[in-house]
């Protein structure tokens, strides 16, 4: 018994796909078979006789005809673990149509064996047992659809992250059964969806971008500036900011003419400097660009793309840019808004005064 | 002498427009017959995998003109796929070093001369006594410029090339064999006929390109109807005054073709389990091919002396992405560079991973002539 059980187990961990499918088949599942034994013999003969009126052969091919669809099912289902764990999403796909085709041909042969014709009353009763199955298993036949419409167009695989906005589900995906989705969410939660809502509804693969197979991952990041602050430069004081910052603005006398705004000089600093970083890709766009005025000042959009699309590598980057750019705001003479707080108001720190406020951090020149 | 061999050398010119001298023509097809031999007659031991942390290491004993035009050749054909772009230790880059002896100061001068390697100097990992220059580069050619011929260090392969052996084999060759004075165009001419097959099939992905899937559609169009036509003689029509890009563009495929048996020998050596269809590990080792003929290329252009874009035309080439008129301004903009006989600078010269975050569109070609080359082998096997 126990090189027996070495012989299976060795069998289902092969990488060949012909001892996997031995070593499923001759797994021994002690419940499954008295279930079989004590239920579905039973059971087998019970319908031959009453459909077969107590002949054997029907009998003995039908009990056959389970046994062979029995271990059919009990083996694919055995590897659907194994191919789970392995990652392995065409075989799968292929174990569960193995199934399918396994139930089919139960049906076509239980057809064939008790001879069974469009107007006999059997034909009727089974034609009603059919009807009421359907009914009853419409999701999952709806479920069945969708699963072949997924796998088929490859819209889903096994360790793919998922979001799913409208059920609040964000993860990745363990498991893909005929019915229902397994996934894990970042949160450690596991959500169970039914497929075919994947099938209904909006869902987001964000697997290739992940794995850096797209120019890179989003940064969508929006900076009120203070438009108090405003101003123009002089040629000189864009000669002080080069000088002082190490900064080439590449700007000519005929762009600066009697002054130039420092939101634009900014604008195109923050520009060429996105277009410069080594983390960030000028594919498929790349923007730096003012919204809509609000109450509270310019905001100034950054529409970019990181290609350190890994989680923890894209924040990091991102916020490298983002406190690059709260840093280098100064140089230009802007500020960013910022509302005044309960510690401002109580330290003082706003206050009326009759001299008109000095909107100029130093003198550039 | 087949008909397909043709003399691409002897149309072209110098930065001035002057004539390169006969002797150099002659010495680049020297260099050419004699590097391509020696490494293929030692391939097995310099034909790294993928996940090898070796090096090729040339030693060359002297620095006269014909050692310089067998560097030159070296850092043309050298190129390996387990060469490391990104690697943080220095040691780690796995980049093919080009040692020289010299004892000349002005060798380095010398060497950017545009008969031999021109920019690459300027570019690569160049160490000279104590001195280190870009020491971080990109490029996978370093040179070395030593006193005395250095030993083999620990993970490289070291191979010496005599001064005595070159002299013979130049002095030999020149004596008769006029077969090597002159290149079999075939390959060139179908890896150059890949270009263009975007414009009627559009399955040459930008994103994800190295999903060879998704090449499959391109790959059979490229089979099926380029690869059957007859090969054309590529060099007859003189290059018209002012137009050496056209020929350098078409030089490339040369230089390029001149390493697809060795990376063929390369994917022969890592079917360790007998697959009979070799493609698929043309497919699976797609993105360190790819990766390898970037470097290649990025060589190859530089020692036919195109150079990166400087800073101004970089900001030019930012702006003209900012105002977002259309591709086509871009497009001719960067033509107008790589097109110009004066100075020739392309945006893609820049390492790989820069490459897909600045002009992620022309990654796709490499990845494409990977899959391509056993299908031109076997095409031209057959011929």
């Amino acid at each position: 018994m126990s090189r027996f059980t070495d012989f299976q187990k060795k069998s289902v961990s092969s990488e060949k796909l012909g001892r996997q499918i031995v070593g499923a088949l001759l797994e021994w599942h002690p419940v499954s078979f008295w279930v079989f034994v004590l239920l579905g013999i039973p059971l087998s003969v019970s319908v031959s006789m009453i459909v077969a009126h107590n002949e054997l052969a029907p009998c003995l091919y039908f009990i056959g005809l389970n046994l062979v669809v029995w271990l059919t099912i009990k083996t694919c289902h055995r590897l659907l673990g194994v191919f789970s764990l392995r990652r392995k999403d065409t075989a799968i796909t292929w174990c569960y149509i193995t199934i399918l085709l396994a139930l089919g041909i139960w049906i076509v042969c239980f057809l064939l064996i008790f001879n069974i014709k469009e107007d006999g009353k059997v034909a009727a009763v089974v034609a009603a047992i059919g009807v009421i199955i359907s009914w009853i298993f419409q999701d999952k036949i709806k479920g069945l659809i969708a699963f072949f419409h997924l796998r088929t167009h490859h819209f889903l695989n096994i360790g793919d992250w998922i979001q799913v906005p409208g059920k609040d589900v964000d993860g990745e995906v363990q498991k893909i059964t005929l019915t229902s989705i397994n996934i894990c969410n970042w949160d450690t939660t596991t959500s169970v969806i039914p497929i075919t809502m994947l099938q209904a509804e909006h869902f987001i693969n964000l697997q290739n971008m992940m794995e850096g197979k797209t120019y890179g991952r989003r940064m969508l990041k929006t900076f009120v500036f203070d438009t108090n602050w405003f101003c123009f430069l002089s040629q000189k004081e864009i000669k002080t900011i080069e000088q002082k910052h190490h900064i080439k603005l590449h700007l000519t006398d005929e762009d600066i003419g009697d002054g130039i705004l420092n939101a634009k000089v900014y604008r195109l600093y923050l520009y060429h400097w996105l277009m410069n970083n080594a983390h960030v890709s000028r594919q498929p766009r790349l923007m730096v660009r003012w919204l809509e005025q609000k109450e509270s000042g310019m905001p100034l959009q950054i529409y970019a793309f990181i290609i350190d699309s890994n989680l923890a590598a894209f924040e990091w980057q991102q916020s490298l840019i983002i406190e690059h750019i709260i840093g280098s705001a100064g140089w230009f003479n802007m500020q960013l808004f910022q509302e005044a707080s309960a510690f401002d108001v109580s330290n003082s720190n706003i206050f009326l005064t009759k001299e008109p406020a000095q909107y100029k951090k130093e003198d550039l020149s | 002498m087949n008909n397909y061999k043709e003399k691409p050398f002897e149309q072209l010119r110098k930065k001035d427009g002057s004539h390169f001298s006969e002797d150099t023509i002659k010495n680049w097809y020297l260099a050419r017959a004699y590097v391509l031999e020696f490494l293929s007659g030692k391939e097995k031991e310099h034909l790294f995998s993928p996940d090898s942390n070796e090096h090729f290491h040339v030693v060359l004993t002297g620095d006269d003109s014909r050692m310089l035009f067998i560097a030159r050749q070296v850092a043309l054909s050298a190129h390996y796929i387990n060469f490391k772009e990104e690697c943080e230790e220095e040691q780690s880059h796995c980049r093919t070093i080009i040692s020289i002896v010299s004892k000349d100061t002005n060798i380095r001068q010398r060497l950017s001369k545009e008969e031999y390697l021109c920019n690459l100097p300027k570019y690569c990992r160049y160490v000279e006594g104590d001195k280190v220059d870009n020491p971080n580069s990109y490029i996978d050619i370093e040179l070395h410029i030593v006193s005395v011929p250095p030993t083999k260090s620990k993970h490289e392969v070291i191979l010496t090339i005599k001064k005595d052996d070159v002299d013979n084999f130049f002095n030999r060759v020149l004596d008769g064999d006029e077969d090597i004075f002159a290149i079999d165009t075939r390959k060139a001419f179908y890896a150059g006929r890949m270009y263009n097959i975007g414009e009627t099939i559009d399955n040459l992905p930008a994103e994800n390109i190295h999903h060879t899937k998704r090449y499959t559609m391109a790959l059979n169009v490229y089979q099926y109807e380029r690869l059957t036509e007859k090969p054309q003689r590529l060099f007859d029509i003189p290059i018209e005054e002012g137009k050496q890009y056209k020929l350098k563009e078409t030089l490339s495929n040369v230089f390029c073709s001149d390493c697809f048996e060795s990376r063929a020998n390369i994917i022969k050596g890592l079917n360790s389990t007998n697959l009979k269809d070799v493609t698929l590990l043309w497919e699976k080792y797609n993105e360190e091919l790819s990766k390898s003929e970037h470097a290649r290329w990025v060589v190859e252009k530089l020692i036919m002396g195109y150079r990166p874009l400087d800073e101004k035309e970089h900001h030019k080439d930012e702006e003209l992405r900012a105002q977002f008129k259309s591709n086509t301004k871009l497009k001719k903009y960067h033509n107008s560079l790589k097109r110009s006989d004066i100075e020739l600078a392309h945006i893609d010269l820049c390492s790989y991973r820069d490459l897909r975050r600045i002009n992620p569109n022309d990654l796709k070609y490499d990845s494409f002539l990977m899959l391509a080359i056993p299908k031109i082998l076997e095409k031209v096997k057959r011929q």
